[in-house]
């Protein structure tokens, strides 16, 4: 049998719908999903199953909710927020840390959950197979968190043990089709695909795999849930909400054409409001236009006014013009009169060559005058000096003596040559009286005597002396000796010892004469009676002595016979010894001191005689010069009588040419007075000339001002034309000036403006001519003057725009009709529109309320049979009808109040009123079945129960469970509950399938294989479906399945 | 749904749980979205009792929703909102930015939609501004307009024209970007007026717009 692909017709979703249809769930397996192992698990299709688990201390940790949740998604429950992925499906998957097994196994990264869905009532092998239809869920751990394929007939992961049942599952979801062309279903999409519009699964799941508390009647107390959840809730399980969504769709489409309604209103609002301002300066524009008929009206009667003005005031001012021409050629002649005479007084050449004659003239004389008389003065003057010089000189010349030059002269010569003389006798005396006196010197200090060579020795140490000193001659002595010593008078005295020594010292010194002397005797010398006595005791002379004495003769003069040498004697002083040399030198001083003081006073008469003479000479030369200077004074005294003699000549001559030039000087002031009267006049007529001259120019130029070129232009007709026009005006207007008619078309303009650009209007708004106009000319903030050179331009402008504005006006007045029709008839459409969706909406509202009740009533019906069936005193729910939305986007609410009856014969009280939470469970699931079987019919539905019992008293429990077996056996209802260890043994009587998930130990990651084990009445098809399930093998695999012996 | 902030919490508890799941993934697609949700994709869009819920929802953070052609639905800042946060000086472009941005919409929007080729009163086109038409007339240097660009197009006001296929223009070319759509029908008009109020001064629409304002003004 193959699948039908039921495809949906209501929904925008295309695509496979409902593919499982009437199928009820016969098996599951489950990889990779918690700590579930990967076997098989048959299922039954009506009554109770209850899921038991066996970990390794009690019942939890086996995996009992996991596997309860699987099945729930397997069913599409809502609880799993498919809606939005189904993100909680992903901690259904193993996770290696929950299991304690993190350091042996990893986290996987997906998983499966594998349903097989038969038909029913299928009951052999081969029925079962063609029925079959094998459903997939890949869970996966990131997005997208479920992926859904499905293939027709069985198909599951097929193997003996765990690991080869795990191992070939990748391959056999590959070997699936996609279901959804290139991708699979995802969450999203997974009710409907695989169960229509059907609710197949109510579910109350608890503890770590329970993704939410969701809006559901198992998965809260009753009595925490509101009326309306209770009706969400109601409405799902009996598919209401499709009514629902539709009723829901209608309204949308009513607000829709609300909204297009809403929209077309504003619309058309602010359509009209812009239009308004359009129409509104569509309406000043045409004001405007008329207005400028007016303005240019004005302008034509003001242009009228103005030219006949210019036209008078043309003629006036030509008056005025031909007046003052005649006034100036009356002027101009008299003027030239004037000028006239002018050039004749100016123009006198005679005049002026006699004037500058006589001028010329008289200046000459009187030049040669003054000249004379200067010359004059000047020689009086130098007269006077040499009178004085004279004088002087005169005075000199007496100390001549009478003396002539030449004598005076010859007189001084000799004087001085005696002079010269005196002087030269006066310096020999000087030099001799010097040298005595130096004598005199040498022979008081001794050293008159071989000075320098004494001093010589005397510096080496060497003891000498004068011989002269040495010896002393008594006065019996002198006669003999003194001529005897006379050669030696030069000699110094040595000792003998020292002889050697002093002639090396003396080396040069030629002409020196030493003199050896023996040492000083030891004792008392045998002195020589006639010998000389030594004066100085270092020296003796002895021997010298004795020698001198033997070689002389008897006469004293013969001083060495043997040789032949005579001395003249007959020394007054002595010889020896300085007293008697000084006596020498001072007898010889003195002699020479009495000749100097001779000499002088001989040069003092010379040269007073020398004197007398020089004086005699220059008195002499001075009575010379003062002859010549007397002759001088005489030719002098001449020349000024000779120039007297002349001035007077001159004197009448110049008289005569000083009155000639007086008397012509006169006449020319005369004339330049004369010329400058004359001149004065004239000047006085060139201004009155001048002032006439501008007069003209001034009337000119108003004339010109007048421009009636410009007015008649203006005007545009003739003059005469402009007349007659002013003469058809009325009274006033004809009355009027130009200025009031300026004021009036500019009044008139400024409406027009007004009207086309209102005050507000920014600048860059307007045309750039109109701008140029009012704002850079300034009309709107200019005076008068200003404003009316502007306004025929401005009204040209004005009447360019409002041409141009007219066809657009005209246009836009169209447009703005057809619009108006146009919108206010698309409003009216809308308007219909609306009132159509309303009155449909409001329709199927009606029939949906009957619809809503009529389910309602049923599923309260269903609610009482139900209680009072299984032991209940009798139910019912309330479920007014709400007012309908005030807008179409509001919801429409609907809400139940289950109530049921606490006693026998009560009244029915609500559910929200305090009672025990058993019976408050109980209720609970009633009204989930009655629900489910007022709305699903004969679809079979999937009720999962977490923690079975939960809240139930012994008593209780088996009667819930009880309860949840019947109910699923008569109607159609397949009840999967997770039970506690203690309510195993309720379970296990009531149950029809009853499987445990066992573990025995932590370490284990997964389970063991599961123990399944139907009652009585489904034990067989329990054992027929497990077996079924098992014998899965892709065709081609013909292997004899023998070995399934960890299937207990 | 486990951690929604408290201010939706009312708006929420009312809803059942699959509308508002519905509504809150319409929301989170509406506000991170790139593009405009077409309603097919979302129930919450697409009914109008779950689209005031969102909007409900959007106007507790100063969003409002916006709705792109006839079928598909985006987020934006409500009018008020945006008004007072401008007001504040918040989120202001740079001024070459905005400068660029408005190059790039006159010649994407404003030129084709007074040729006609555009219509209705989106910012958004198909029609490409090539790079060089921004860089040839910017006053600014090349670096700043590029800089600029960049920036517009992480912020998605711009985006690059696809280079190949119908449309293109050969060369890099931008387009207005996806947060276009983002903009209130009043943003809309009020940019399309300014543009007149720019581009024509003196035409009958700027006139008639100016009225408006003043008018409004005037009312307030």
């Amino acid at each position: 049998m193959s699948t039908p692909r039921n495809w949906s017709t209501t929904g925008t979703d295309t695509g496979p719908f409902d593919i499982v249809g009437d199928r009820v769930l016969v098996g599951v397996q489950v990889v990779n999903i918690s700590r579930l192992s990967t076997h098989p698990i048959p299922m039954i299709s009506q009554g109770l199953v209850t899921v038991a688990g066996q970990g390794p201390k009690d019942s939890n940790g086996a995996g009992k909710s996991s596997l309860i949740a699987a099945i729930s998604l397997l069913h599409a429950d809502e609880q799993w927020r498919l809606a939005s992925g189904a993100a909680g499906a992903a901690e259904l998957l193993f996770t290696a840390e929950l299991a304690a097994q993190e350091g042996r196994w990893s986290n996987v990264d997906w998983g499966y959950v594998i349903g097989v869905f038969t038909d029913p009532h299928a009951t052999t092998t081969d029925e079962l197979s063609a029925s079959a239809l094998t459903v997939w869920l890949r869970i996966n751990r990131k997005a997208s968190h479920v992926h859904l394929r499905w293939k027709d007939g069985l198909y599951v992961p097929y193997g003996t043990t765990e690991s080869e049942r795990a191992a070939g599952v990748d391959e056999l979801w590959d070997a699936l089709p996609n279901s959804n062309g290139r991708t699979d279903f995802h969450a999203n999409r997974l009710a409907s695909v695989l169960y229509g519009s059907h609710v197949r699964c109510v579910s109350f799941l608890s503890t770590s795999v329970r993704s939410s508390p969701a809006t559901n009647l198992l998965a809260q107390p009753l009595n925490d849930l509101d009326p309306r959840r209770i009706f969400d809730a109601i409405a799902t399980l009996t598919g209401l909400d499709r009514e629902l969504e539709q009723e829901q769709a209608l309204r949308s489409a009513e607000y829709t054409h609300r909204t297009n309604v809403r929209d077309a209103e504003a619309d058309l609002d602010r359509w009209e409001e812009e239009m308004a301002v359009v129409e509104a300066g569509i309406t000043k524009r045409n004001e405007a236009r008329h207005l400028l008929g007016n303005a240019q009206a004005c302008w034509q009667a003001r242009c009228a006014r103005h030219l006949v003005d210019g036209i008078t005031r043309d003629e006036e001012i030509r008056g005025e013009l031909d007046a003052l021409e005649v006034h100036a050629r009356e002027l101009r002649s008299r003027l030239d009169t004037m000028e006239g005479e002018l050039s004749e007084l100016t123009n006198d050449e005679e005049f002026h060559r006699q004037f500058r004659e006589a001028e010329e003239r008289w200046k000459d004389l009187s030049g040669r005058d003054q000249q004379l008389d200067t010359d004059h003065q000047v020689t009086t003057g130098t007269l006077e000096g040499l009178a004085a010089t004279h004088r002087e000189l005169s005075e000199k010349a007496r100390a001549a003596d009478g003396r002539s030059v030449a004598q005076a002269q010859e007189e001084e010569a000799t004087a001085r040559a005696a002079l010269e003389q005196a002087l030269t006798d006066k310096g020999a005396a000087e030099a001799a009286e010097q040298q005595a006196r130096a004598r005199l010197t040498a022979a008081e200090s001794g050293e008159d005597v071989a000075a320098d060579e004494l001093d010589v020795l005397r510096g080496e140490g060497v003891p000498s002396a004068a011989l002269l000193d040495v010896i002393q001659l008594s006065p019996d002595q002198r006669r003999s000796w003194e001529p005897r010593l006379v050669p030696y008078r030069g000699a110094v005295v040595v000792p003998r010892s020292h002889a050697d020594q002093a002639r090396q010292k003396l080396a040069g010194r030629s002409g020196t004469i030493l003199v050896v002397a023996d040492p000083p005797p030891t004792h008392a010398p045998a002195a020589r009676a006639d010998l000389p006595a030594s004066a100085d005791s270092r020296f003796d002379l002895t021997t010298f002595l004795t020698v001198l004495a033997e070689r002389a003769g008897d006469e004293p003069a013969d001083i060495d016979i043997a040789a032949g040498v005579i001395v003249l004697d007959e020394f007054s002083e002595p010889l020896t010894g300085r007293a008697a040399r000084i006596a020498a030198a001072r007898a010889e001083h003195r002699e020479k001191a009495d000749l100097l003081a001779d000499a002088e006073k001989l040069v003092g008469t010379t040269r007073f005689t020398l004197s007398r003479a020089a004086e005699r000479t220059n008195a002499a030369t001075a009575g010379e010069e003062a002859r010549k200077t007397e002759q001088k004074m005489a030719e002098l005294r001449a020349a000024n009588q000779e120039r007297e003699d002349r001035r007077a000549k001159l004197k009448p001559l110049l008289e005569a040419a000083y009155s000639t030039y007086t008397e012509a000087l006169g006449a020319v002031r005369a004339r330049d007075e004369r010329i400058k009267n004359l001149r004065g006049n004239k000047s006085l007529l060139d201004e009155e000339l001048n002032g006439n001259e501008t007069n003209k120019t001034a009337l000119t130029d108003e004339r010109l001002a007048l421009d009636l070129h410009g007015r008649e232009e203006n005007w545009g007709d003739s003059p005469q034309a402009a007349q007659r026009f002013l003469l058809s005006l009325d009274a006033e207007q004809q009355a009027r000036t130009t200025a009031a008619w300026n004021e009036e078309a500019c009044h008139q303009v400024n409406e027009v403006v007004r009207r086309c650009f209102p005050e507000s209007t920014p600048p860059d708004e307007m045309p750039a001519e109109i701008r140029e106009l009012l704002i850079e000319q300034r009309w709107r903030r200019g005076d008068l003057n200003i404003r009316i050179n502007l306004v025929p331009a401005l009204i040209r402008s004005l009447r360019t725009h409002l041409t141009q504005t007219e066809q657009h006006d005209l246009y836009q007045q169209q447009q703005i009709a057809t619009q108006r029709t146009q919108r206010a008839g698309d409003l009216q459409a809308a308007r219909e529109g609306l009132t159509e969706a309303e009155q449909t909406s409001q329709a199927h509202r009606a029939s949906l309320a009957q619809g809503i009740k009529a389910k309602l009533k049923k599923v309260s019906d269903e609610f009482d049979r139900l209680d009072q069936k299984y032991g209940g005193y009798g139910a019912g729910l309330d479920y007014p009808e709400p007012e309908p939305p005030s807008e179409p986007d509001r919801p429409w609410r609907w809400s139940v109040t289950p109530k049921w009856r606490r006693d026998e014969g009560k009244r029915m009280s609500g559910y929200n009123l305090r009672g025990n939470t058993a019976q408050m469970d109980e209720k609970a699931v009633k009204l989930v079945c009655a629900a489910a079987l007022a709305g699903g019919g004969s679809r079979p539905l999937l009720l999962v129960l977490d923690e079975l019992g939960r809240n139930l008293g012994k008593q209780h429990r088996r009667d819930a469970v009880a309860l949840f077996e019947q109910i699923g056996t008569d109607r159609n209802i397949t009840v999967i509950g997770a039970l506690q260890d203690d309510m195993e043994r309720y379970a296990i009587e009531a149950s029809g399938l009853y499987i445990k998930l066992r573990r025995h130990s932590d370490s284990m990651p997964y389970n063991e294989a599961p123990v399944i084990v139907g009652d009585e009445p489904n034990h067989a098809r329990v054992e027929l479906l497990h077996e079924w399930l098992a014998s899965y093998r892709p065709s081609g695999d013909i292997a004899v399945d023998d070995s399934d012996e960890d299937v207990a | 749904m486990t951690n929604v902030h408290p201010v939706f919490e009312p708006i929420l508890a009312e809803l059942s749980e699959q509308h508002r799941d519905e509504v809150l993934a319409a929301f989170a697609a509406v506000e991170y979205g790139a593009a405009p949700v077409p309603e097919v994709q979302m129930l919450a869009l697409r009914d109008t009792t779950l689209r005031r819920s969102l909007q409900r929802l959007l106007h507790r953070v100063g969003r409002t929703l916006v709705a792109v052609g006839n079928a598909a639905w985006t987020s934006g800042y409500r009018d008020d909102i945006a008004a007072d946060l401008t007001a504040a000086g918040w989120n202001a472009l740079p001024v070459i930015d905005r400068a660029v941005l408005v190059l790039v919409l006159i010649h994407s929007v404003a030129i084709p939609r007074s040729q006609g080729i555009l219509s209705g009163d989106t910012w958004t086109s198909a029609q490409p501004t090539p790079a060089e038409e921004l860089f040839r007339y910017a006053q600014p240097g090349k670096g700043d307009v590029r800089a600029a660009l960049q920036r517009l197009r992480a912020a998605g006001l711009v985006q690059l024209a696809p280079t190949r296929g119908p449309g293109s223009v050969g060369g890099t070319a931008y387009l207005p970007g996806p947060q276009l759509n983002r903009l209130t029908p009043l943003a809309r008009r009020t940019l399309q007026q300014e543009l007149i109020l720019a581009a024509a001064p003196s035409s009958p629409l700027a006139a008639a717009i100016r009225a408006r304002r003043a008018h409004f003004r005037g009312e307030q």
